[in-house]
């Protein structure tokens, strides 16, 4: 009997999870580049007010970008396991693991960044402060984003440096695409120090981007091989003598 | 063949139902004791009511964080119970439940930062006192987002839950589409200015869907003979 131990074929679980990874990617860079860029002005608490309240709407829209980026990071974080854990259960789970506490930490750090629009609308009791104070509150609130997202970027680099290794590991993946996770994953991992994250954040990012793009790619177009990938799943249900 | 049914592993629906009774009575009761103290956009009379009653208050959020560990259980339990329907989409749905728990139980944060505010520290002196009601109320209005927040990710959960309750085969559809509809409107939470426009309907339609449920297993529990089945079909397959 060649074993399954999931209904589904690991192939729809593989084009699935590349495509929520997709929309992860892409939800990140587009709230940055089309929104955030025309919006937080470094430094200058007046300007970035002055066009949060301008652009409220183009604010919120960030903020909905986020919740769905979030929303699909979750998804992703337990396909990804349910891909990789045929390779390796416990690296697997540990991987899992750290991922969902980086997305616990990246969501709660979006409360953060809709936050200024708390401070900046015109509610009569913040009346108490006066407008620079406010203003200046709001570029505070947005700073404290960054720094969260950033928390949560370290526990994303030990999650993607052992997703690499378990892809580097697995017979039913490339293993380049494993290195090149396991060098994006060290590349987070320097956000444990945010000063080193930040100052090497131009080289990190090309590394993870092309690491992140080339496991999406080969996903949605190769999958993964479906015959090893049942083996390894069949071989770990049998040693594990998890038969039920 | 009854033996055989006897040794298999049994859903434990009441338990499930008993748990979510008790997540309902403390989350009620958590609210009820809050409930009155915080006057929308009135810092000072806020801050005042919260001062003056300050045991009711920490109770009440005591109270709502036991209310949070009981949904937490539940959701492991959910779990549990729909492992067999299908394993992948109830992880996914568990990981939705999870970290929509850890973002209110952090939310909390902003709940109790108004009695931290207000506590009469010397160093908080530097700011007058209107200001530091503004503050404590602009906290707890952060609480209120971070809570729209969590309310997202329970909506993905309700979808899934309900989607899974309605291919389950030992549960009736009923409380499944209920639950779909309200993930739905739970939903409107990505854009905030919709859920405020639709939030009695939409917390009408999730309070029912929820009840209905809870009710149903504590009361008729769930098929045992149907979980079975699927329970040993997926561990066939």
């Amino acid at each position: 009997m060649k074993g399954r131990a999931t209904g589904l074929s690991p192939q729809i679980y593989a084009r699935f999870a590349a495509l929520l990874y997709l929309i992860v990617i892409a939800a990140g860079i587009i709230v940055q580049m089309g929104i955030n860029e025309r919006i937080v002005v470094d430094g200058d608490a007046a300007a970035t007010a002055a066009n949060i309240l301008a652009r409220k709407d183009l604010f919120q829209l960030g903020f909905t970008v986020y919740l769905i980026e979030m929303t699909c990071q979750i998804a992703q974080t337990a396909i990804f396991y349910i891909l990789l854990k045929p390779v390796n259960r416990n690296v697997a789970l540990l991987a899992l693991v750290f991922s969902l506490v980086g997305c616990t930490i990246k969501t709660l750090s979006r409360l953060f960044y809709i936050a200024p629009l708390l401070v900046l609308g015109d509610s009569n009791y913040l009346s108490v402060f006066n407008v620079d104070q406010l203003q200046a509150l709001a570029l505070l609130l947005l700073n404290v984003n960054n720094q969260a997202a950033g928390v949560a970027l370290a526990f994303f680099g030990i999650s993607t440096f052992l997703n690499g290794y378990l892809i580097f590991q697995s017979a039913f993946l490339p293993r380049f695409l494993g290195i090149l996770s396991m060098l994006g994953g060290l590349g987070w991992l320097t956000f444990i120090y945010p000063p080193l994250g930040n100052q090497l954040f131009l080289y990190i990012l090309p590394v993870a981007l092309v690491g992140s793009l080339s496991q999406i790619v080969w996903l949605l177009a190769k999958g993964v091989n479906v015959e090893n990938w049942n083996q390894a799943s069949y071989m770990q249900t049998s040693t594990a003598g998890e038969y039920r | 063949m009854e033996q055989i049914a006897e040794a298999l592993p049994h859903p434990k629906a009441r338990t499930i139902g008993l748990v979510y009774l008790l997540y309902f009575l403390t989350a009620f009761l958590g609210a009820f004791l809050m409930n009155g103290l915080v006057v929308p956009s009135d810092a000072a009379a806020t801050m005042n009511s919260l001062l003056a009653h300050e045991t009711l208050y920490r109770s009440g959020f005591a109270i709502g964080l036991i209310a949070n560990a009981f949904y937490i259980a539940l959701t492991a339990l959910f779990y549990g119970l729909f492992e067999p329907v299908n394993r992948s989409l109830s992880l996914v749905a568990a990981f939705f439940g999870l970290v929509g728990c850890a973002i209110q139980i952090f939310g909390g944060l902003f709940q109790l930062a108004p009695l931290v505010v207000l506590g009469g520290s010397q160093f908080l002196s530097a700011f007058n006192v209107q200001q530091l009601q503004a503050t404590a109320l602009l906290s707890l209005k952060l609480y209120s987002q971070a809570y729209s927040i969590a309310l997202v990710l329970f909506a993905f959960y309700d979808l899934l839950l309900g989607y899974l309750i309605f291919r389950s085969t030992f549960l009736p559809r009923i409380p499944g589409v209920l639950l779909m509809l309200a993930g739905v409107g739970w939903l409107t939470f990505v854009w905030p200015p919709l859920a405020t426009a639709l939030f009695s309907y939409v917390v009408l339609l999730g309070g029912l869907a929820e009840i209905l449920l809870m009710l149903w297993l504590l009361v008729k529990g769930v098929n045992i003979e149907q979980w079975q089945k699927r329970a040993l079909e997926s561990g066939r397959k």
